[in-house]
């Protein structure tokens, strides 16, 4: 596959787990950090950039391929997150997702603002969802799920599927993908389309 | 707005989380999302369902000035969040599930730095018709800066308007405060006298009036809305 302009990755190997976390830190734990931001708590904040900053910075990074950009993401990311700390409902969903979402959410929009170079090459990232190595955020639920979730995702075709990998690590749009992709504009929206329809069936069967 | 078949938003929902849709696809969605619990709840699902893919990323550390960065971006930022952002506010006015959804106060999440920042918010009314609470009106400190944001889906005849009002005591006449806009959370500047009018209001509401409004000399089109006014105090 021709590869869109590689930016010089800095990828490196994953973190060793931090000094101070403890081990097992669990999802109440971040969603309570959350939660105490809400109420003006700096300091828990701080908890949750400590918790999560590398992780979705990788995220920030993924979208968009620059480290300047990447770093504005994430910056802008966590402000919305201190602004709106109050309407996370620990209830309702689970705060990494949360949190990833505002990441995504917050890149996505800066992806319209510069002329991204993003490396096309996802196979890395995407093997990674066979072996997630456990942070400290991890839990077995979550195990499960992503084996679901990849054994759902190769059901697909390998076009179709890198597709839809393309367009979450990196945030592609129809037209990006059907030039990286070299195929019309209209085989990337139907890929798209017919892979989320059966994802869908997919993992609510698993 | 007729909902068009599951299969179709559920897609474009998923479309939405993907990052597939142009700049002005995902605006509209998200307008769509921060009204409707349908369409949140369908992007919260492929959000919580490919958010897997990203916790499965390798970590990668930011630099470390970028926390003294966020320090001092929210450093001017009120020590406790503005009223539109505390769940308390918004289960206190006795809202619906469906109104409270995590989609209503994704709005607020994602249109942070389209929409300027929360004001003091010092006056808020929930406008209600027969049925449910359908908007939700706030005023800021000044008394000049007004937001109404529907709380739900809301139809109206083609070919009306909606006109809001300052509603006063008995024998004064209520005041116009300009037609309700007619997309996402909408501000409205208020004319001098409707801020001086303030400490006499005692309800607002929304009556149903041609294009362009009430005009003078004939009568009131019907009250399709009210609330009661309740003041907070400033933080």
């Amino acid at each position: 596959m021709k590869p869109l302009v590689y930016a010089t990755p800095e990828f490196r190997p994953q973190a060793v787990e931090e000094e101070g976390i403890a081990i097992g830190a669990s999802k109440s734990t971040l969603a309570s950090l959350i939660t105490a931001s809400a109420g003006g708590d700096r300091d828990a904040l701080a908890g949750v950039y400590r918790l999560t900053a590398a992780k979705l910075f990788s995220v920030c990074l993924g979208i968009l391929g620059s480290r300047a950009l990447a770093e504005e993401a994430l910056q802008d990311a966590f402000v919305n997150v201190w602004r709106n700390a109050g309407s996370f409902d620990a209830a309702k969903g689970a705060p990494m997702t949360w949190l990833i979402s505002i990441a995504r959410n917050r890149s996505l929009t800066l992806r319209g603002r510069a002329i991204r170079e993003v490396p096309a090459d996802i196979e890395a990232d995407y093997a990674r969802l066979e072996d997630p190595r456990p942070g400290p955020l991890a839990d077995a639920v979550a195990s499960a799920e992503a084996r679901a979730l990849r054994a759902c995702l190769e059901r697909l075709e390998e076009a179709p599927r890198r597709a839809v990998l393309l367009a979450y690590y990196r945030g592609l749009t129809h037209d990006e993908l059907a030039r990286e992709m070299s195929v019309p504009l209209g085989t990337v929206k139907s890929w798209i389309r017919r892979s989320l329809t059966r994802l869908k069936a997919c993992l609510d069967n698993g | 707005m007729a909902k068009r078949d599951d299969e179709f938003w559920r897609a474009q929902a998923g479309e939405y989380v993907l990052g597939t849709l142009s700049e002005r696809e995902m605006r509209r969605f998200e307008r769509l999302r921060a009204r409707d619990a349908y369409y949140c709840d369908m992007a919260d699902e492929w959000e919580r369902k490919f958010g897997l893919l990203a916790e499965a990323l390798p970590d990668i550390d930011p630099p470390p000035e970028l926390w003294t960065r966020i320090e001092r971006q929210i450093a001017g930022a009120p020590a406790r969040p503005s009223l539109w952002d505390r769940l308390g506010f918004w289960r206190g006015f006795g809202l619906s599930a469906a109104a409270l959804a995590a989609c209503l106060l994704a709005f607020v999440v994602f249109d942070q730095f389209a929409a300027p920042t929360g004001p003091d918010v010092e006056r808020t009314a929930v406008l209600s018709d027969k049925t449910s609470p359908a908007w939700l009106v706030t005023v800021d400190s000044s008394g000049r800066r007004l937001t109404i944001l529907p709380l739900r889906e809301v139809s109206i005849p083609s070919g009306k308007a909606l006109e809001l009002w300052l509603v006063r005591g008995k024998g004064a006449a209520p005041i116009s405060l300009g037609l309700v806009p007619s997309a996402g959370r909408r501000a409205l500047a208020l004319p001098e006298l409707a801020a001086a009018s303030w400490p006499q209001a005692t309800q607002l509401s929304i009556t149903l009036e041609p294009p362009g409004g009430w005009k003078p000399g004939t009568t009131y089109g019907p009250a399709l809305f009210a609330g009661a006014i309740k003041s907070h105090a400033a933080r």
